[in-house]
């Protein structure tokens, strides 16, 4: 059974936490991050989040996630940078799990998004996060930031990671809950990995994937799902540049998967969202969600059940996900 | 045979990492602080004014070793490898000129994009291929880490090959070797890594549903790089990775271990 709790609470209230030595993620923004107290926590920049009263964009509180509920069993923090990054999962606990924060469009979450798959242990020990982002209404003007809470600074291009160990008796879970489906059309593939796309290849012919889209008239908040053993895993549809011939996305495609449109919701997302984590069978100890659901679902002021979580920029369930709820329970053996 | 003081240090250094003539040693570097001993590796004529200095000198008044600066690139940009280890100092090759295929495929050399000589890449290989996690590979050879990733990286797409037989064969080589292998479980009731099983999952002969996510991403990888090798060791690899993840995760995988029994229990029969 899961025994962490997620808090949407005032920065006072997070400060007190970290005073008294708990070891936390949080989530907030930027401002009010850089105001808290060092201490044992790891943090990212958001102002979206869904909170118990439903979906709220606020500067003025921070979801406070606790992690250290085993007091023989120390977490650690450690701050990656591009050339470190491999290693993440090679110095995570044997058994535990690790929650890592990414700063949004910095190097570092490109090169995880790209090359995470590949690293060595990946899979093998669980591993959750997030990537931090910014208002919509700060674009331009500020970056997402992640912060090491042992120190004072906040970091633009590198990757803060806890690694969370557990008692012997104790594992830890990831699910994932996506509503997209794949729908009944083309098999999409591409030749390159990457996080924009011209040409792609539609039941084996090459194609412009602007055009296709176009032509298809497209819904662009859906997104390409890929069916990977069961895992229906997204690639969220950002800019289709016509003058250019290319598509970026808010994740990257690879080669050698297919991947399909999805299908448009057969109902609302918060309905639907409430049925799926029913079927859930524990209540989350760490969730996030993808603040594009939040934005094209106009999630400000609804409940998604019970969950609660930052609306992040990216949602990291092993490797990057997006338009995807993350979730992590721990299970008592 | 020469008397041992008339080899120079430049000798010693060809000969341990078996480098034989016509190649010879332009330039070379020790840093004693690092460890570490730099060869830069020419067909190019004796230059006359080359210097030599003494590998280990004694007369240092810092710890580095000053030694020439490499010469600008003859024929080409500088290409360099990791190579074996020269006793605890770890070892990497420099050349300038211009190499073709072939050259590529000398031992002290390597394979572009390839941290590593060929030399060097089969006993990572090797080490790999016996089943040793990667920070025992690293360890065991005084490799980065991150040079290790970068050629696991290379191998897991397809773009190099190596030969090299395992000392226990399991899976496909088994299959190969006409060896049959006992089904077993071990106490975990995690069907033994010699089960056949296991390839037939991989390459999508035999299928389970699988709901744990970690195991769907994980077999959708391992598939993906499976179906990529040409190579019977590699392949053993990934059988090898797909057996520790469940191993490893069994008490979480209690619905699939349930159905990966059932299908080893019919397939035996």
């Amino acid at each position: 059974m899961s025994a962490m709790q997620q808090l949407l609470v005032t920065p006072k209230i997070a400060a007190d936490l970290i005073r008294r030595g708990a070891t936390l993620s949080i989530a907030g923004d930027e401002d009010v991050l850089a105001a808290l107290p060092n201490g044992n926590w790891i943090g990212g920049t958001i102002p979206y989040f869904m909170g118990p009263e439903g979906g709220i964009t606020t500067r003025d509180k921070v979801l406070v996630t606790p992690l250290s509920l085993y007091p023989d069993v120390q977490p650690t923090i450690k701050v990656y940078d591009c050339a470190s990054l491999s290693q993440i999962c090679v110095q995570a606990p044997d058994n535990g799990y690790s929650v890592i924060i990414l700063p949004a469009f910095s190097e570092v979450h490109f090169e995880y998004a790209q090359h995470a798959p590949m690293y060595d242990d990946m899979f093998m020990r669980p591993l959750v996060g997030w990537v931090s982002g910014i208002h919509l209404d700060d674009m331009g003007h500020r970056t997402p930031k992640v912060r090491d809470g042992r120190q004072g600074v906040m970091l633009e291009n590198q990757a803060v990671v806890i690694h969370v160990p557990l008692p012997d008796n104790v594992s830890a879970n990831v699910a994932i809950v996506n509503l997209f489906r794949q729908g009944n059309g083309d098999e999409i593939t591409f030749l390159e990995c990457g996080f924009e796309a011209s040409t792609c290849l539609v039941n084996g012919t090459p194609t412009s994937l602007v055009k296709y889209l176009q032509s298809s008239r497209h819904d662009n908040r859906l997104p390409l799902v890929a069916d990977c053993s069961g895992a229906l895993i997204n690639v969220s549809l950002k800019t289709l540049d016509q003058a250019q011939d290319k598509v970026a996305f808010y994740g990257p495609v690879f080669p050698d998967v297919v991947y399909k449109l999805a299908q448009p919701f057969d109902g609302n997302y918060e309905t639907l969202f409430d049925q799926a984590i029913a079927r859930l069978p524990e209540p989350a100890g760490f969730s996030c969600n993808c603040v594009l659901n939040y934005l094209y679902s106009e999630l400000e002021g609804k409940r998604t059940g019970t969950v609660i979580g930052p609306m992040t920029f990216g949602e990291v369930a092993y490797v990057l996900m997006n338009q995807t709820m993350v979730q992590l329970t721990l299970e008592t053996h | 045979m020469k008397a041992p003081h008339s080899i120079t240090t430049a000798d010693c250094l060809m000969l341990a990492g078996g480098i034989p003539s016509p190649w010879r040693l332009s330039q070379y570097r020790i840093d004693v602080i690092t460890k570490t001993a730099h060869l830069w590796i020419t067909r190019q004529p004796q230059n006359n004014v080359e210097k030599k200095r003494n590998w280990f000198s004694m007369h240092l008044t810092h710890n580095v070793t000053t030694m020439p600066t490499p010469q600008e690139p003859v024929s080409g940009p500088e290409l360099q490898w990791r190579h074996l280890n020269v006793m605890t100092f770890g070892c990497h090759v420099h050349t300038t000129d211009l190499l073709d295929e072939r050259h590529h495929d000398l031992p002290w050399f390597g394979q572009l994009g390839l941290p590593f000589s060929n030399r060097l890449s089969h006993q990572v290989f090797a080490c790999l291929a016996e089943g040793m996690e990667m920070s025992a590979v690293c360890a065991l050879l005084n490799i980065t880490f991150s040079d290790l990733w970068k050629f696991k990286y290379a191998l897991d797409k397809g773009l190099v090959k190596f030969e090299y037989k395992p000392a226990k064969k399991i899976g496909s080589a088994a299959a190969l070797a006409s060896v049959t292998p006992l089904p077993a479980t071990n106490s975990s009731g995690v069907p033994d890594v010699t089960d056949p099983l296991w390839e037939r999952l991989i390459t999508g002969e035999l299928t389970f549903q699988i709901k744990t996510l970690g195991l769907q991403l994980m077999f959708t990888k391992l598939r993906q790089q499976f179906s990529l090798q040409q190579s019977d060791e590699v392949k053993l690899m990934k059988l090898r990775e797909l057996h520790r993840y469940v191993e490893r995760n069994a008490r979480s995988l209690a619905d699939e271990l349930r159905q990966l029994r059932e299908l080893a229990q019919t397939e035996s029969v």
